[in-house]
């Protein structure tokens, strides 16, 4: 497994650099291939891409976290090839990260960074207000008791946990508790959302959904069912808009768990 | 649990034409015909390709358009049947004489 080299920044960029980062709270007037907006109020006094965040913080100091794929991409030399693919940016600005929105202009266009909720113990509380599980199950299953999934924060993911239920003759599943992200996520112009499962024990345990109302009874927007580890997709329509994210449990037979470390929409 | 059926590009339909394939799910419960006819189902075991490229893996779920639309005319048909509800209630009232 290949190790990520920070790559430093000085000012705006280099000779050799195919690239370029600008600051502002409004787009760039005159933009060019692979410049880089971050929108920001704060002046940007260095930047660094890596997939680890970095440890020697300074004030002004932007932070391109760094993914193996992402839903944009760009070569960072002019006559070399160093392919980045910047996952979501952060700023050091009195004495903490904040979250700031990126893009990138390609194509005689400003695409944006992936939209990163949750990565590897940060839940960018910013965005999503954090997320919280909540006994509530989706709709058509009134007679129904639900019970919210326990869970267990770590540094690097999220476990959810479901004891048995009741009903486990029942061949319906739909009907236990939620992970939620307590704010409304805006999804406009985003396409798919992604989540990572790291760990899993038995199949068909939960599912990845979108709602639009965030409270017992909720009718799913869309779902994609968790069957195992790795990254599972949701398709986002175009015009969704704000819809709250979150990660269901199935009523199982048994007692069933799942870990996950990145929720992010592209 | 509602029978649904697949078709082409795994668009869901209300009613089979002799050449889809037949799905059983929740998700739809007490939704009407509107609502199920916007929606793509991707079955457990199948995956679809989105123009793009980008694959999906089933059991997967998602509307074609705006939930907002489909929503709309899931309250709208919900509508229609308490109105439809309150008519037979009526009428019944009346053919009782009024003792119902």
């Amino acid at each position: 497994m290949s190790k990520a080299v920070p790559m430093h920044g000085f000012g705006s960029g280099g000779a050799l650099l195919n690239f370029n980062v600008v600051g502002g709270t409004t787009a760039p007037e005159y933009p060019r291939e692979n410049m880089i907006w971050v929108n920001t109020p704060n002046k940007i006094t260095r930047w660094l891409f890596s997939a680890d965040e970095p440890q020697n913080l300074t004030e002004g100091m932007v932070w391109f976290k760094t993914g193996v794929t992402g839903s944009v991409g760009f070569n960072a030399l002019k006559n070399n090839e160093i392919q980045i693919y910047p996952l979501f940016v952060k700023q050091y600005a009195s004495d903490a990260l904040a979250e700031r929105t990126g893009k990138i202009y390609q194509n005689n266009a400003w695409r944006d960074f992936s939209l990163c909720l949750y990565d590897s113990g940060d839940e960018f509380v910013d965005i999503t207000g954090g997320w919280a599980a909540y006994a509530y199950k989706s709709s058509g299953f009134s007679d129904y008791a639900s019970r919210s999934p326990g869970v267990t924060k770590n540094d690097s993911s999220i476990t959810l946990s479901q004891v048995k239920h009741q009903w486990e003759n029942d061949r319906n599943v739909r009907r236990s508790g939620a992970l939620f992200c307590e704010n409304a996520i805006d999804l406009t112009g985003r396409s798919v959302l992604k989540i990572n499962i790291e760990q899993c024990d038995t199949e068909n345990v939960g599912r990845l959904g979108i709602t639009s109302v965030k409270k017992d009874g909720f009718t799913p927007i869309g779902e994609v069912s968790i069957t195992g580890v790795g990254e599972f997709l949701l398709d986002i329509p175009e015009n969704t808009g704000a819809v709250y994210v979150y990660i269901a449990m199935n009523g199982v037979s048994s007692e069933a768990s799942l870990s996950f470390n990145a929720v992010r929409a592209q | 649990m509602k029978t649904i059926y697949i078709g082409p590009d795994f668009k869901c339909h209300a009613a089979n034409d002799g050449t889809m394939t037949a799905v059983e799910t929740d998700f739809f419960d007490g939704k009407c015909n509107a609502y199920i006819e916007g929606y793509r189902l991707v079955p457990a075991g199948e995956s679809w390709v989105r123009k793009d490229g980008v694959v999906f893996r089933g059991e997967m779920i998602t509307p074609l358009m705006p939930h907002s639309e489909l929503a709309a005319a899931q309250a709208q048909y919900e509508k229609d049947l308490l109105d439809r509800a309150d008519l037979e209630a009526a009428y019944n009232y009346l053919l009782t004489g009024g003792t119902a």
